[in-house]
């Protein structure tokens, strides 16, 4: 079967079938949805409005057998930034779409109001149908709901209450192995564009045939090998590595230590207290509580840094605990206690949220004066009145910004909109040109120059160091690539270090595509991303001091070891300056 | 010049905690490299973990470590000299995000 768009009309509820277009022929996941946003949506568009478009695409070499193969893009344009975006997630649903010959689906118009579909796909397409009944419902529920009703082995892509409610903190949540919705397109707010057209859910199961068409099988089957064997031999991502043992917070220590992981609000980068919360601390109350250790997000993942987070007694599963996770809903909110941060993510994936955005948010709460820094009991009650969409909750479901100017606080950790992930950028200052510079609002995964600057990783660079511009730059032209590519960033680790490995990913994209693409030409495609992205937000309004991280930062020494961030805005700009 | 021997504080994270069974330890030295002696002596299995070769004495790649925060790459490597009361922290290299 031929790849093809489905287009879901949400102002007529018909699902057609388009063909691919040459254009978008040799593009997937990140390069895909981020053309078509710039393609289809007009700038200056409403995030929630009827112009804004909803694009899902597995990446180019999702639902072949490669190694951690298994991401999907989300795009569109994001209420919380007001720019573009694109949250990749890794989950069995990118495969199960990629799979059925689909390069991506494009959801646009709306519905009327307070109406709501799930899309079913099927052999001939999709049909949308009435989903009003999961309305107001936590997706742990609805997930299961859908499970017993439409079959074990659909796999789902849900919007939340959050979304019900077009708060900008709304991710999207899509199954995990386990089928519990604990996989997210979190960042910026793309639930509640997805809801805002009325749409719920999507739903697909996986075709007996594989509908992924390889056109140089040699070429593939050769860079599959290539990637495997980088993968198993590099220390980071090989089999009873760091990832591996520990999931990703074992970074938890090493940022602590190196005095950059934040807490209470931005306000230390070190307390003793984060060890409580470590990957370390984690893997052995996992042991001690019959949890999963080692567990892949997706059916092709061999790194497997992903885990079963449950209750003291080993029941009640959550899903996986993330470092960004783990971080946001504890150290920055003063809580070092890691059954209460089990439960603060176990609401985030029940109500729809992003957990870095909603930890920002607590810990800007606390900083306001709503709740004390440290009490994990009221933080939880906030999710509460989330859940029961008060006024309240709704002001906290939009956001870090959102609720910092709520309660009156000048120390908002956020770029264009978005609050940051877990690393401060003050003694780690390439971490802080990517948060800055980003078309994305601060992200870690945009351009992680922490691998350098923290692991040694693809080079070493001295963290205080303020020249970075040329570092991010690259780190956010290969992370664009490998975004488009649908494997997973964490195979960085092992290509950064490994040529062999980084032909691997070369090849197998070749021969999926049937191209010649070489190693160099990866930075020029990820370059092409980012400049499409980069005029996308231009024209949405933004300019160069939109790149800038917040006034508090550059004036406020960050303890343990007294920095600010000094990295003067013409290195800043030099990232986007031939 | 005369240079005198300092106690500090040694953390030991993930695998390497685990090879050694502890989590901190108290050592005296006067370079992060008299420290790593001393810490093999007491531990001798992380000679091996820590070190390429036995007389060599260069790290291991996949090794980090950080005195007061600063990993010391960026310091003078195991000439990096310790002041009484450092924190010297040693991990594998991880990963994550």
């Amino acid at each position: 079967m031929a790849q093809r768009i489905l287009r879901v009309d949400m102002d007529d509820l018909k699902v057609k079938e388009e063909k691919v277009p040459d254009k978008y022929k040799n593009l997937g996941g990140r390069a895909l949805t981020s053309q078509i946003v710039a393609d289809e949506v007009p700038p200056r568009a409403h995030p929630l409005g009827p112009k804004n478009k909803l694009v899902f695409a597995p990446g180019i070499v999702t639902g072949t057998g490669s190694p951690n193969s298994g991401r999907l893009s989300a795009g569109g344009k994001s209420p919380l930034t007001g720019g573009i975006k694109e949250s990749n997630a890794g989950t069995p649903f990118a495969r199960g779409i990629a799979r059925k010959g689909i390069k991506a689906i494009i959801v646009e118009g709306k519905a009327e109001k307070d109406k709501y579909y799930l899309l079913k796909l099927d052999e001939s397409g999709g049909e949308l149908v009435d989903a009003r009944e999961w309305l107001g419902k936590g997706l742990y529920q609805a997930f299961q709901e859908l499970h017993e009703e439409f079959g074990e082995n659909i796999e789902i892509a849900g919007a939340g209450i959050a979304a019900e409610m077009g708060a900008s903190n709304a991710g999207i949540a899509y199954t995990d192995p386990e089928g519990m919705s604990s996989r997210y397109s979190g960042r910026g707010g793309l639930g509640a564009v997805m809801a805002s057209r009325g749409l719920k859910f999507v739903m697909a199961e996986e075709p007996e045939d594989n509908n992924v068409e390889i056109k140089d099988e040699e070429t593939f089957k050769e860079g599959k090998k290539k990637l495997a064997k980088a993968l198993a031999e590099h220390d980071v991502t090989k089999k009873d590595g760091a990832l591996y043992t520990y999931g990703t917070s074992v970074l938890v220590n090493i940022i602590n230590e190196s005095g950059g992981l934040p807490q209470r609000n931005f306000s230390t980068g070190s307390d003793d207290m984060s060890a409580e919360v470590s990957g370390e601390k984690k893997a052995e109350e996992i042991k001690k509580r019959g949890g999963v250790e080692s567990h892949k997000c997706s059916p092709s993942c061999i790194i497997k840094c992903s885990e079963i987070w449950t209750k003291e007694d080993g029941e009640d599963p959550v899903g996986v605990l993330e470092y960004e996770s783990v971080w946001a809903l504890g150290p920055n909110c003063g809580i070092y206690d890691l059954d209460t941060i089990g439960e603060l993510n176990r609401a985030c994936n029940d109500l729809g949220l992003d957990t870095i955005e909603m930890g920002n948010t607590i810990a800007v709460a606390m900083e306001g004066g709503l709740l004390d820094f440290g009490d994990g009991e009221r933080a939880l009650e906030l999710m509460d009145e989330i859940r029961d969409k008060t006024s309240l909750g709704r002001i906290l479901a939009n956001g870090t910004e959102f609720t910092g100017k709520a309660f009156g606080v000048d120390r908002i950790p956020t770029v264009k909109g978005q609050a940051m992930p877990a690393y401060d950028p003050r003694p780690i200052k390439g971490i802080g040109v990517t948060y800055a510079t980003t078309p994305m609002g601060a992200d870690h995964t945009a351009g992680y120059a922490i691998a350098p600057e923290i692991m040694g990783v693809g080079g070493k660079a001295d963290p205080f160091d303020t020249k970075k511009g040329e570092l991010s730059k690259g780190l956010q032209q290969a992370t664009a690539a490998i975004d488009s590519s649908g494997y997973c960033l964490f195979i960085a680790f092992a290509i950064m270090d490994i040529d062999e490995g980084m032909e691997g990913v070369v090849d197998t994209v070749n021969g999926v595509l049937g191209t010649d693409f070489s190693v160099e030409d990866v930075m020029q495609f990820g370059q092409q991303v980012l400049e499409t992205e980069r005029e996308f937000n231009k024209k949405a309004g933004f300019s160069k001091e939109d790149d800038r991280l917040p006034e508090f930062m550059k004036e406020e020494k960050l303890p343990p070891h007294d920095v600010v961030f000094d990295v003067p805005d013409e290195e800043l700009d030099s990232v986007w300056e031939d | 010049m005369k240079t005198m021997s300092r106690k500090v504080k040694i953390k030991l994270f993930a695998q390497i905690s685990e090879v050694a069974g502890k989590k901190e330890l108290e050592l005296e030295g006067e370079t992060i490299g008299d420290l790593l002696e001393r810490l093999v002596e007491d531990i001798v299995e992380l000679e091996e973990v820590l070190f390429k070769e036995k007389k060599a004495r260069s790290l291991k790649e996949d090794i980090i470590i950080l005195k007061e925060g600063r990993n010391i790459d960026h310091l003078k490597g195991l000439d990096s000299e310790i002041e009484e009361g450092d924190k010297i922290s040693i991990f594998p290299v991880v990963g994550g995000g």
